[in-house]
């Protein structure tokens, strides 16, 4: 666990020592909050323009909350990419994982190591959006239930979603491959539920809305946190950093 | 004999293609032992190996009496690795860069860091960044890493590859002065770099140990066909021809006065060589023997395959 921590500590000071993260912070912020002032403009405007005895059937869980959720969601299939892809691409090209690999310290506390700081970064670009609660809360609107789960449901993707760039990173030596191998990955896994809608078999159904992240996140975005949704994150975190101690210990074979 | 590196048929196989063909060699503590072999011999793949970096498809690893298989991660506190390319980071500064490579061995000792600064001379930059620095320093940095946690053995590949001469003889000065304190392996393919800082030598060549002793052993050992070269006064034609007579000249070369004879015996023959030539009352300017150094020797092993001791 020691070792751990020493390694993210170096990697944090690493990420924000570069601009990159500060970049990404700043572009970040100003879409979600763009969006987020078009949800609300948008919001208000249909209150305004629907006669008063119809006033109450727009939502603002609906309208506003499942958008501003949406929004983030997608903002994530780049944003973790971009953040993961240097994190083992780069130590391969620059040689500098062999610093790693000769010191006591296993694959698995390096991927560790590794994907928590990902996860901490990630978590620090969304951090921005923690001011959208408070400006719901002060408009009177009293939704902290949908929004804490929103929230849990956005760190379990971030978390998937990262453990998806670590693979894709451990797979290359260019950053650029990586970042956009994780992006197919993610797109892969958004997309797999839409299939679907091309079957009737229910099985098929079933399965494809399983394996696909859309309904377990919309789960937590409509308030609903339900076990089976936490296996799902859990248990495609766990195969992606599996995949990725192999991929480190394939230097072996 | 304690051995600090014992290899026991050590083979590596990288995707059907054999790299380490059936290795075994010993590293005495405290030598400075040469590990010498042309590009692509597998010389970085034995250091990557014992270093940890590596498994070995079969055979066995025995690191200051510890066995590579079990007690890998003790090993790794044993043994310091410079590689070929520079493990370092870029953005980091000399000093967090050596400080992190103590805390991954768990220690936390300024006067390990500080002594490793100084046998390394890296004193006036070690608030700088990694990046910054040039080669030389770079490579500094490198052997810091390597040496910063007191490890028993050090492994160094290639530590002089692309520096200049000054930075070249810094180095070689560096390395001596580590093996007072630690076994150091030394990986190159510049010959003249192994003689002048080893006291013992393996070769290796296509995966294959060509031969491992000490420099004078395999000197010995290797000792092939000498060369002698003479200058006189005057040299007629005719006595230059007639010293074929003598069954061990194997060849004989003749450029104005000077002679140059082959011969393929291996003891000495000077003294008869000289009485002939006083017989025929010739002045003899000048008598010299090559020596057969491991310059030699390591072409004639590299180029004939079968030869393997």
């Amino acid at each position: 666990m020691n070792l751990i921590l020493v390694l993210m500590k170096k990697e944090l000071k690493s990420y924000f020592s570069s601009p990159l993260i500060y970049i990404l912070t700043g572009l970040f912020s100003l879409i979600i909050g763009w969006a987020f002032f078009n949800l609300l403009v948008t919001y208000v405007e249909s209150l305004q323009n629907l006669p008063e005895n119809l006033i109450g059937s727009t939502s603002f869980v609906t309208n506003v909350i499942f958008r501003l959720f949406g929004n983030i969601n997608f903002m994530l299939l780049f944003l973790c990419p971009l953040i993961c892809m240097r994190s083992i691409a780069e130590e391969k090209k620059q040689h500098s994982l062999e610093f790693l690999l000769t010191a006591p310290i296993t694959h698995t506390q390096i991927i560790l190591a590794k994907y928590l700081t990902c996860l901490i970064l990630v978590l620090f670009v969304l951090s921005s959006t923690l001011l959208f609660p408070v400006i719901i809360h002060l408009a009177g609107f009293h939704v902290t239930s949908y929004m804490i789960s929103g929230y849990v449901g956005v760190m379990l993707t971030a978390a998937l979603f990262c453990a998806m760039g670590l693979l894709a990173s451990s797979l290359t030596e260019n950053q650029i491959v990586a970042a956009l191998l994780s992006i197919v990955m993610m797109l892969g896994l958004w997309m797999i539920a839409w299939g679907s809608q091309s079957t009737n078999n229910f099985f098929l159904v079933d399965l494809y809305k399983y394996v696909g992240f859309i309904d377990h996140y919309e789960n937590f975005v409509r308030g609903v946190i339900k076990t089976s949704d936490f296996v799902y994150f859990f248990s495609g975190i766990y195969f992606c950093l599996f995949c990725t101690t192999k991929v480190m210990s394939s230097r072996n074979w | 004999m304690q051995s600090a590196i014992k290899i026991d048929h050590l083979t590596k196989v990288f995707a059907l293609r054999t790299i380490l063909d059936d290795l075994s060699f010993e590293v005495a503590k405290g030598q400075i032992h040469g590990f010498l072999g042309p590009n692509g011999a597998g010389k970085s793949t034995t250091m990557k190996v014992l270093a940890g970096i590596l498994a070995p498809s079969s055979g066995s690893v025995e690191i200051a009496g510890l066995n590579l298989d079990k007690d890998l991660n003790e090993i790794k506190t044993k043994i310091g690795i410079l590689p070929e390319n520079l493990p370092l980071y870029l953005d980091m500064t000399v000093e967090d860069y050596l400080n992190l490579a103590l805390s991954l061995r768990g220690m936390k000792s300024t006067a390990h860091y500080q002594q490793a600064i100084e046998k390394t001379g890296l004193g006036s930059v070690q608030k700088r960044l990694i990046g910054n620095l040039s080669k030389g320093f770079k490579q500094r940095v490198g052997i810091a890493q390597a040496i910063v946690f007191k490890p028993e053995i050090i492994i160094l590949d290639e530590p002089t590859s692309g520096l200049d001469p000054a930075s070249i003889l810094e180095i070689r000065h560096l390395i001596k002065e580590l093996a007072k304190d630690h076994t150091v392996v030394y990986s190159s393919h510049l010959l003249h770099e192994v003689a002048l800082s080893c006291s013992h030598i393996t070769i290796i060549h296509q995966g294959k140990i060509i031969t491992s002793g000490s420099m004078e052993e395999v000197t010995k050992r290797f000792e092939g066909a000498k060369v002698v070269r003479f200058e006189f006064s005057h040299l007629p034609q005719e006595v230059g021809q007639s010293v074929k007579q003598f069954n061990f000249v194997k060849k004989v070369e003749m450029e104005g006065n000077k002679l140059q004879l082959h011969l393929s015996s291996k003891e000495e023959k000077r003294p008869e060589l000289l009485n002939y030539f006083l017989e025929k009352k010739l002045n003899v300017l000048e008598m010299v023997q090559e020596r057969t150094d491991l310059e030699h020797i390591f072409l004639e092993l590299t180029q004939n395959q079968g030869n393997i001791v």
